[in-house]
């Protein structure tokens, strides 16, 4: 996969020591939840305070104290996120990939964001990453050295290939059929892809805010259950 | 009427469901397990064999002692040998995919 994000939020490297500190105190990643780390400087004698990434250390440290549920969630997420990849790449696959990059540091941690949150939006990159891969290989073929230089330069800009767009339309139906025989499911499917909140897919469906908390939950058991079973539906 | 974008409509979908799944109790994870008839400990174990293959060995404990030994450069080059590179199936055919 190519390099990660182009823009990421400034860090400083916490010392050894402080490494070790946080080890000593596994109750903060036990929760699966980032903690904001904090860095004393005391410049010019005045002694501040800044938030600073959680390092590579923390995320090891956050991924080893997940517990079962917290690992089904995560397999859960990769065959979500795996619905968005081009076919032919798997679940194992883009986990395997988001987890890389959270070790390896090529992805920062960002304080107060849930472990599980941070490698979801690893996944998501991942996503278009591969997109525009498959999108560059598929160009570079056609073309010349100094025209697929042009062509790599231009991917950004572009439309999504026909590729992309039908291999959508099929995992949008795939969603569809995942919550078929549940309407108010199917609705709110409908609401979140169009980009509706809650509030304004209660209006337009006419739910009631009830309606649609009990029906979220419908969708999150179903949603578990398919990274559990592993249905390809 | 505006053009049909499914690839957004995606997107936009797969981050909202996302964002579901994280926020899911241990309750409802236990409830889909026994909805699912699947054990949890089997879907944990399988990914944390994952987790283990990235560090080239059944567990994640020498991942947490290298980072532990080390600092900076030194500790992104032990995770840098560990790194694989995501190919299409890469890991498709050595493990069960659903």
């Amino acid at each position: 996969l190519e390099g990660a994000s182009a823009m990421r939020p400034r860090t400083i490297k916490k010392s050894s020591a402080a490494v070790r500190d946080a080890a000593s105190r596994p109750h903060i990643v036990q929760s699966g939840i980032a903690r904001m780390s904090e860095w004393n400087v005391s410049p010019g004698g005045a002694s501040r305070t800044i938030a600073v990434d959680n390092t590579a250390a923390d995320v090891a440290r956050a991924i080893h104290a997940l517990s079962d549920a917290d690992l089904v969630r995560l397999k859960a997420l990769a065959r979500l996120w795996t619905r968005g990849l081009p076919p032919g790449i798997g679940w194992a696959d883009v986990l395997h990939e988001a987890i890389a990059r959270a070790l390896d540091g090529s992805r920062r941690w960002p304080p107060d964001v849930p472990i599980l949150a941070f490698l979801s939006g690893i996944m998501r990159s991942i996503c278009d990453d591969q997109w525009r891969r498959a999108r560059r290989e598929a160009e570079v073929l056609v073309c010349d050295e100094d025209v697929a230089n042009r062509c790599a330069a231009s991917v950004e800009m572009k439309s999504p290939t026909p590729e992309r767009v039908v291999a959508a339309a099929q995992s949008l139906a795939a969603v569809d059929r995942l919550f078929a025989g549940d309407a108010l499911a199917l609705k709110i499917i409908a609401g979140l892809a169009e980009g509706l909140t809650p509030a304004e897919i209660c209006q337009q469906y006419g739910m009631s805010e009830r309606q649609y908390d009990t029906t979220r939950k419908r969708m999150r058991r179903a949603l578990l259950r398919c990274g559990l079973a592993g249905s390809a539906s | 009427m505006s053009r049909w974008e499914p690839h957004i409509d995606l997107m936009r979908l797969l981050e909202a469901l996302s964002t579901e799944l994280a926020v899911t109790t241990e309750t409802e994870v236990l409830q889909a397990g026994v909805e699912a008839r699947w054990p949890l400990a089997e879907a944990a174990r399988e990914v944390r064999e994952l987790i283990g293959a990235l560090n080239g060995d059944p567990g994640e404990a020498e991942v947490l002692q290298s980072i532990d030994r080390t600092e900076g450069g030194v500790e992104r080059e032990n995770l840098r040998h560990h790194r694989s590179v995501t190919e299409r199936g890469n890991r498709t055919c050595c493990s069960r995919q659903h």
